[in-house]
């Protein structure tokens, strides 16, 4: 059997074990334990992904590709699957889907992608149905014991969702950004939600974040990345913001695979959620894998030449 | 106001309680058979001192330099890139490891051209190898079909149902904890039960991500020792989670909260209307946070994770008082009772330290020299009248 055919097979294996995985480690940890992940699924996305992005990725062919991302650690599993056009996840136009399955909540995400390189912008639909969440009455604050309470209809809600997230260089590293606007449908008149992406009560129909964060490059090859980052979140119906901040950390063990962590408290809220309204659930790793990822010989060859003639300059 | 005061003031007396079990459970620690000696060649060099690299030395390239000098004649290059993207091992793959970063293709200036130097932080393969001793057992498809039993049980638990009246009795020492340390208005005990969720995640994740992919795999480029590694943690914390799952279903032991469930806490609120107000016993939290900070002692133990014995005790320690505070800020938080993280301590220490040892690393597993491989305590399964049994050979 060919080494390709192998690698394929592991992959399939891997996805296979992350659906299964995915439906059965919320139950696992929520129930069986008792132990509480603040959301039923990871948050959003922290903006480092187009910053993390090896060259490895950008030495291939342009190319039809299916590509699949794969964010697992604790208590989360999220896969992302993606067909395209381009090199993916350097310079790329598709479609991206991604599921949401645990005891906490079913739905599901669809839309499409396109990435040059510093520069990501996605936009799609997110139905999110969850077993546990209720709507949730006006009220001037909320504490986590208010959304938890089980009463009223179930919290189904569709979310329209734009994102567009950069990274440019700076001295030592890297500064990025990510801007995300939702608007959230399916939600009764007069009743608020607790938007599970951005971990925050909103009134409908819209919710707001802008990151901000730096890099810090440590090491030979940029391997170790750690640095501060900041949201502000805008809640226009209630006619308030959150302010989180903390820090994000990263170790690139190869071109296909990350260590991953962030803790990003809330700083300013009119809320009072604890972890349920915080940023924390990137503890885990993150491996990214596409169809004829293998960098052309040619390219290779020529980048190499030129890191050689720098060395000697 | 002096309620949450007096919360906060049961937190700190709290502390005494996460370091006499952090204590007990390093003294159990203390108690773990020290390795054999092992030559050089053969495992990890005594504690105190970085072993000395083995055959394979890492490559130095200075810091921040962005590719090796090597030659640039054309079929070399030609003959190291077909090698590298094969997919092979080859010995002159860091040549090609700026593949991996990103910096100067988004720097291509000399203002962000190179990251900073820090020779202080471990580099990608800097590390001393580490390799697996032969006479330890390694994984094979009993641990596989173990791991995976006990991950479906605990996650089959979940279907036993709740007996609200099975287990409501309370005792002294149970109620003089909980008087002594606990919150009683249980929305402030939400920060200690917040903070023990993040103490777990950072317990359990310790031995993956850290000792296993980012150490070994990562800084000593010691691929095999790594993954055994991350599939023994894996074994250990599946165990140490089915054996809280059956038990915490089939007890049914109310939380503490659950008294106060439809009086001073709504009754609509999830913790009281759902299942977990019944899974008290014994404390899921604490078992996972010292099964995964004791596999982790493991881990340190044998291998020399970090290269140092001190830094490795202190690793082992610092995993160790992790969980202590974990399980104490469950009974701060109103969330068990002080017996549910007791017992749930002995599990999680049991499971992380006796299971590596029991069918890896002890002398019952241990692969004798010209034996062809059998271990001296062989476990197989074998098919009985009405199904599977397990049967065992010395």
């Amino acid at each position: 059997m060919s080494r390709q055919r192998r690698f394929l097979r592991r992959v399939l294996w891997l996805l296979a074990f992350a659906c299964a995985f995915a439906c059965a480690a919320p139950a696992f940890a929520q129930k069986a334990f008792g132990v509480d992940p603040v959301a039923p699924g990871p948050p959003a996305a922290t903006g480092t992904e187009q910053a993390l992005v090896a060259r490895y990725w950008a030495l291939g062919r342009p190319r039809f590709f299916f590509g699949t991302t794969l964010e697992a650690g604790y208590a989360y599993v999220r896969p992302r699957f993606g067909v395209g056009y381009g090199l993916p996840y350097w310079r790329w136009i598709g479609l991206e889907t991604y599921p949401i399955v645990s005891l906490g909540s079913v739905g599901g995400y669809a839309g499409i992608g396109a990435a040059v390189p510093g520069l990501q912008f996605r936009a799609g639909g997110r139905y999110t149905f969850p077993f546990s969440r209720f709507y949730l009455q006006p009220r001037e604050s909320f504490t986590r014991f208010d959304t938890e309470l089980r009463e009223g209809d179930r919290a189904t809600y569709l979310s329209l969702e734009a994102e567009l997230s950069g990274t440019v260089p700076v001295p030592a590293g890297s500064l990025f950004a990510v801007a995300t606007a939702y608007r959230v449908m399916m939600v009764p008149d007069g009743f608020y939600l607790y938007e599970e992406n951005l971990r925050q009560v909103m009134k409908p129909p819209y919710i707001w974040r802008g990151r901000l964060g730096y890099l810090f490059a440590f090491g030979r090859d940029a391997a170790i990345r750690l640095g501060p980052v900041g949201d502000l979140i805008g809640l226009p119906g209630r006619d308030e913001f959150v302010v989180r901040a903390g820090v994000v950390a990263s170790v690139s063990i190869d071109a296909h695979l990350d260590a991953q962590a962030s803790l990003v408290p809330v700083i300013v809220s009119p809320d009072s959620l604890g972890l349920a309204g915080a940023d924390f659930g990137q503890l885990g790793v993150r491996f990214r894998w596409a169809t004829g990822s293998t960098p052309d010989p040619e390219a290779v060859r020529r980048e190499r030449e030129k890191a050689i003639e720098r060395v000697e300059e | 106001m002096r309620t949450r005061a007096r919360g906060f003031s049961k937190c700190w007396r709290s502390v005494a309680w996460s370091i006499a079990l952090a204590v007990a459970a390093s003294n159990a620690a203390a108690q773990h058979p020290a390795p054999e000696e092992l030559t050089p060649a053969q495992g990890p060099a005594a504690p105190g001192a970085e072993p000395a690299p083995e055959s394979e030395p890492a490559p130095q390239p200075p810091a921040g330099a962005p590719a090796p000098q090597l030659p640039p004649d054309e079929a070399a290059t030609d003959e190291l890139i077909g090698r590298l993207l094969s997919g092979g091992e080859s010995p002159e793959k860091d040549d090609l490891r700026w593949l991996y970063s990103d910096l100067e293709e988004y720097a291509p200036t000399d203002l962000v051209g190179k990251p900073i130097p820090a020779p202080a932080l471990p580099e990608r393969g800097e590390g001393s190898r580490r390799v697996w001793d032969p006479r330890w057992r390694r994984f094979a498809v009993g641990n596989y079909i173990l791991t995976g039993v006990a991950i479906a049980v605990a996650a089959g638990s979940v279907a036993i149902p709740t007996s609200p009246d099975r287990w409501r009795g309370k005792n002294s020492f149970d109620e003089s904890v909980r008087d002594a340390i606990g919150i009683e208005d249980y929305p402030d005990g939400q920060i200690p039960r917040d903070i023990s969720d993040v103490l777990l995640s950072l317990t359990i994740m310790n031995p993956l991500l850290v000792d296993s992919l980012v150490i070994t795999y990562w800084y000593r480029k010691s691929d095999d020792v790594a993954t055994q590694m991350a599939l023994i943690d894996t074994e250990a914390m599946g165990l140490a989670s089915a054996i809280q799952g059956l038990t915490s279903g089939f007890t049914s032991r109310e939380r503490p909260y659950g008294r106060n469930c439809g009086k001073t806490i709504d009754s609509r609120f999830d913790d009281c209307d759902s299942s977990k107000r019944y899974r008290s016993f014994f404390s899921g939290h604490t078992a996972l946070s010292f099964a995964g900070a004791s596999v982790s002692c493991s881990n340190h133990i044998h291998h020399q994770v970090y290269g140092n014995g001190t830094a490795d005790a202190i690793g082992c320690v610092a995993a160790l008082t992790a969980a202590g505070v974990t399980g104490t800020m469950r009974v701060v938080g109103d969330q068990h009772y002080a017996s549910d993280v007791i017992m749930g301590a002995g599990i999680g220490t049991l499971t992380g330290f006796g299971l590596p040892w029991l069918l890896h690393y002890g002398p019952l597993a241990r692969v004798e020299s010209g034996s062809n491989g059998a271990p001296a305590l062989r476990l197989s399964l074998v098919p009985v009248s009405n199904g599977l049994g397990v049967g065992g050979q010395f």
